[in-house]
């Protein structure tokens, strides 16, 4: 501790040290060393550093710390992964709709993967974040998609990868054309990137305390920048929330696309939703209730290869339970609308076709809107952003008063 | 503030320094913070090294310090009097 406690003197400035180095070892030989000196003694000489350094010397300083952060991020980031299938299908932009809950769910399950997640958080959310972060679609080329999967195990990501794709060959929405090797180079986290992208935030960093040395704008900015996120984040819990529920329906029969269409025309009258909103209470006291379920409303038809149409519902509203009722309530208006008979017999077009409930209503745990971390991010960066413009603003103020 | 008023009753040397402040102010001084005090209060001329044999060196409060000082306590004084005055009619 003591060698450590003479090292750090050497970061002091070399004309602070000429002054004062041999005093200060002195003191530092009569006080017994802890941990909390090193730090004191370690904030001391950044403290000088920055007061007494030229504007270079600050900027290599933040860009060297910058650089040690990225390592720090880069070594504790565990290695990535990806394996590749390819698949044949016709729609490549919706192939995710594919992919049930309960089918991800088994292979979450299966494979043991997301422990950690899993523990913290719903099996709902984790579900969201694989969709988001480690299944990876990609056109494949004419009418072919490549479905990948990263994971930190190379067997594991091969594994997956290919369970991927039979869910998506089980469900009729596309054909395999190749399965998954094992992957070989490792993807990510893409080091020199985290080093690059540390070493210029380092530097911007530098730059911009070498330009407010000294003034109290950095403690303005602290100020205003917390002061800014409380804001956001006070704003962000009086803004109405929304919640959104999705289900999911499978057809799977002889002209597939107009069937659907046609269901979906026969179960969607334009008095339905007026009724909708009268039957579970939406919208109170609004005499425009109805037009305001179709707003919220949305029913999307994605197209596979097998002749199967995948339908998404998904419907917006202020309480999580009515959400769910309400989009429980239209997957239950589509699903029956072929036993009514008008349909069938104006249409004639569900014989021999299959209608199944591929995901059912989803309760929303949190609320798609407002995004309350965000908002408070936003609120920091404002904050941050507006200290800078003043301390700018003062300094060329300042500049001018000495020029006249 | 603390410094200052550690050395109104004498010169004092750095390890002095932190065990009187700690003594009656009940603050724990690192020696980083304490030496980064001593810079600022001797480039703004409050205190000034005393000639020493030991390698420990003792600083004195300048006139100009002691002034400063003063002027301070004075006005925490009036800050401390008005709060208490403050209490007692609470």
């Amino acid at each position: 501790m003591k060698r450590a406690l003479q090292a750090l003197i050497s970061l002091y400035p070399r004309a602070w040290r000429n002054r004062y180095q041999a005093e200060f070892e002195a003191l530092l030989d009569q006080v017994p060393p802890t941990w909390r000196m090193l730090f004191d003694v370690l904030g001391g000489a950044t403290k000088m550093q920055f007061k007494t350094g030229s504007a270079w010397k600050i900027i290599a300083g933040c860009g060297v710390i910058g650089l040690l952060t990225a390592g720090v991020f880069s070594a504790t980031t565990p290695d990535r992964f990806v394996a590749r299938t390819l698949v044949r299908t016709s729609d490549t932009r919706a192939a995710l709709v594919w992919l049930s809950r309960s089918s991800l769910t088994q292979i979450i399950l299966n494979e043991g993967l997301y422990r950690d997640e899993r523990r913290k958080t719903p099996l709902e959310d984790v579900i969201g974040e694989m969709k988001n972060k480690d299944i990876g679609f990609e056109p494949g080329g004419p009418g072919s998609l490549v479905v990948s999967f990263a994971a930190p195990q190379a067997d594991q990501a091969q594994r997956v990868a290919n369970r991927l794709a039979a869910s998506l060959v089980d469900a009729k929405a596309a054909t395999l054309i190749e399965p998954a090797n094992l992957p070989t180079l490792l993807v990510g986290p893409r080091r020199s990137r985290i080093f690059i992208m540390g070493l210029m935030a380092g530097i911007l960093a530098g730059a911009l305390i070498a330009l407010f040395n000294g003034l109290k704008v950095w403690k303005l900015a602290v100020a205003l920048g917390m002061a800014c996120a409380a804001l956001g984040a006070m704003v962000s819990f009086l803004l109405p929330e929304r919640y959104a529920s999705t289900a999911v329906i499978w057809y799977s029969g002889a002209d597939a696309p107009a069937a659907v269409n046609r269901l979906i025309a026969a179960a969607e009258p334009n008095a339905s939703f007026a009724e909708i909103a009268m039957l579970f209470k939406l919208y109170p006291g609004d005499p425009q209730a109805g037009d305001k379920v179709r707003e919220h409303l949305r029913i999307q038809r994605i197209r596979s290869a097998q002749n199967v149409v995948a339908v998404t519902v998904r419907f917006e509203y202020g309480d999580r339970y009515l959400a769910q009722k309400v989009a429980q309530d239209v997957v239950s208006r589509l699903m029956d609308e072929p036993l009514r008979g008008t349909f069938r017999e104006d249409a004639g077009m569900m014989r021999g076709g299959t209608l199944q409930l591929l995901d059912p209503a989803s309760l929303p745990i949190q609320p798609y809107f407002p995004n309350r971390p965000m908002v408070t991010a936003l609120g920091l960066l404002v904050g941050l952003g507006c200290a800078i413009a003043l301390g700018l603003w003062r300094m060329l103020g300042e500049r001018r008063l000495e020029h006249a | 503030l603390l410094v200052l008023a550690s050395l109104a009753d004498g010169d004092k040397h750095g390890y002095a320094m932190m065990e009187d402040i700690e003594r009656f102010a009940s603050v724990k001084l690192g020696p980083g913070t304490l030496y980064g005090a001593i810079t600022r209060l001797e480039e703004n001329g409050w205190i000034a090294p005393v000639p020493s044999e030991d390698r420990r060196q003792p600083y004195t409060l300048t006139p100009l310090g002691r002034k400063s000082l003063e002027e301070e306590l004075v006005a925490l004084n009036g800050v401390v009097k008005t709060a208490l005055k403050r209490l007692k009619h609470a």
